[in-house]
């Protein structure tokens, strides 16, 4: 009887210890992983490895606007579906990585390209999960000068841009639209449900001079007469409203005050 | 008088024909810029259309439903293009023509 209930107590201490290793704690992304996606639609079907895209690469240099509103990668990671044939035709990656686009005086390398022929050295460079693939940069040496920040990337983009360390172009040479200067819309503040927390200031320039407004409106903020959606923060934790880039590409939910900046 | 006319026409099928013969490019090229030109047409109602998102909170509710129109008039000529093509700009021209019915609701919300 007694060795029984050590044994049962011995089954509970395990099982306690094995959940713990497999985790069920969301670990925190390094800085160079945090925006990381891994996007598998098509490549381990082809044979290939799943593409690995780091979104601090390409926001050093473009705003969130350029892809996401006039390439037209969608906002979710899968979503776009993208296929070798489009790269081949200029859409999506192809758009610039079609091996004819110059960028600060540099040949962007070509993505896919001839159906059916596979180049290591040129296909390793974005289907490369798995694998041990050199980058032409590194996370820690391009950002070392950047205004630095406590969560996501560890960089304060916002400030990084208004210090001259980045300088995101919003046009790419393969996308024609022009369009005329945008026309930024004021800030506004939100009130907290929590008593004492203080007010969330949306900065309403910062978000359209990188994302555009279609990024957002519809598709994810659906009204915006004040006080009609209610917003939470479970909802937003859950990836919805702000939180479709904040604590995915753009900071982290953790970094309250970098929205709740207006002492109530 | 009746001969004249039938060798004159006889002539005139004569020189076209020849000219067909001769020059079956120019013919071609002829149908192969005007499939450009047309191409080059929607991409432009395309451009016209999309960019006017930036700026789209300052007209009125009356040319944004035009936009919408529009919208829905490019959104015809490029479901007939072929593969990818069709997916990339349907989906483009989607979330504009959503933004624009988004502030038409929202303008007419606030009067």
């Amino acid at each position: 009887m007694k060795h029984g209930a050590i044994i049962l107590v011995l089954v509970f201490f395990l099982t306690g210890v094995l959940y713990a290793e497999t985790g069920v704690k969301k670990k925190r992304p390094l800085p160079p992983d945090y925006g990381r996606l891994v996007i598998n639609n098509y490549s381990e079907k082809q044979g290939m490895a799943p593409v690995v895209f780091d979104h601090w690469q390409h926001r050093i240099n473009f705003t969130c606007r350029v892809c996401h509103v006039d390439v037209g990668f969608a906002m979710k990671a899968g979503g776009t579906g993208v296929r070798a044939v489009d790269n081949m035709n200029g859409f999506y990656c192809g758009a610039c990585h079609n091996g004819e686009m110059v960028f600060k005086d540099k040949k962007v390398f070509a993505s896919c390209q001839q159906k059916g022929v596979y180049d290591d050295t040129r296909c390793d460079r974005c289907h490369s999960l798995g694998k041990q693939v050199k980058r032409d940069f590194d996370f820690y040496t391009v950002t070392a000068k950047f205004p630095k920040e406590r969560f996501g990337n560890g960089i304060n983009w916002e400030k990084a841009e208004e210090d001259g360390y980045i300088h995101p172009a919003s046009r790419i040479q393969s996308i024609k639209i022009k369009k005329p200067a945008l026309k930024v819309q004021p800030d506004f503040a939100l009130s907290p449900k929590v008593e004492g927390m203080p007010e969330i200031v949306f900065s309403h320039k910062k978000h359209t001079v990188w994302n555009g407004c279609e990024v957002c409106h519809p598709e994810i903020f659906t009204g915006v007469k004040k006080g009609l959606t209610k917003y939470s923060m479970p909802e937003i934790f859950e990836g919805k409203y702000c939180g479709v880039c904040h604590g995915k590409v753009a900071f982290p939910l953790l970094d309250c005050q970098r929205c709740h900046t207006k002492p109530v | 008088m009746r001969t004249h006319l039938f060798a004159v026409a006889v002539g005139l099928i004569v020189v076209m024909a020849a000219l067909l013969h001769l020059s079956p490019s120019a013919f071609s090229q002829t149908s192969a810029s005007h499939a450009q030109g047309s191409t080059d047409d929607w991409q432009q109602e395309f451009d016209d259309v999309c960019s006017s998102t930036d700026y789209a909170m300052a007209l009125t509710v009356d040319e944004l439903k035009q936009r919408v129109s529009k919208c829905d008039s490019v959104r015809l000529r490029v479901e007939a293009l072929g593969e990818p093509q069709r997916r990339v700009y349907l989906k483009r021209l989607q979330s504009c023509r959503d933004f624009y019915l988004f502030l038409i609701q929202t303008k007419s919300d606030n009067k």
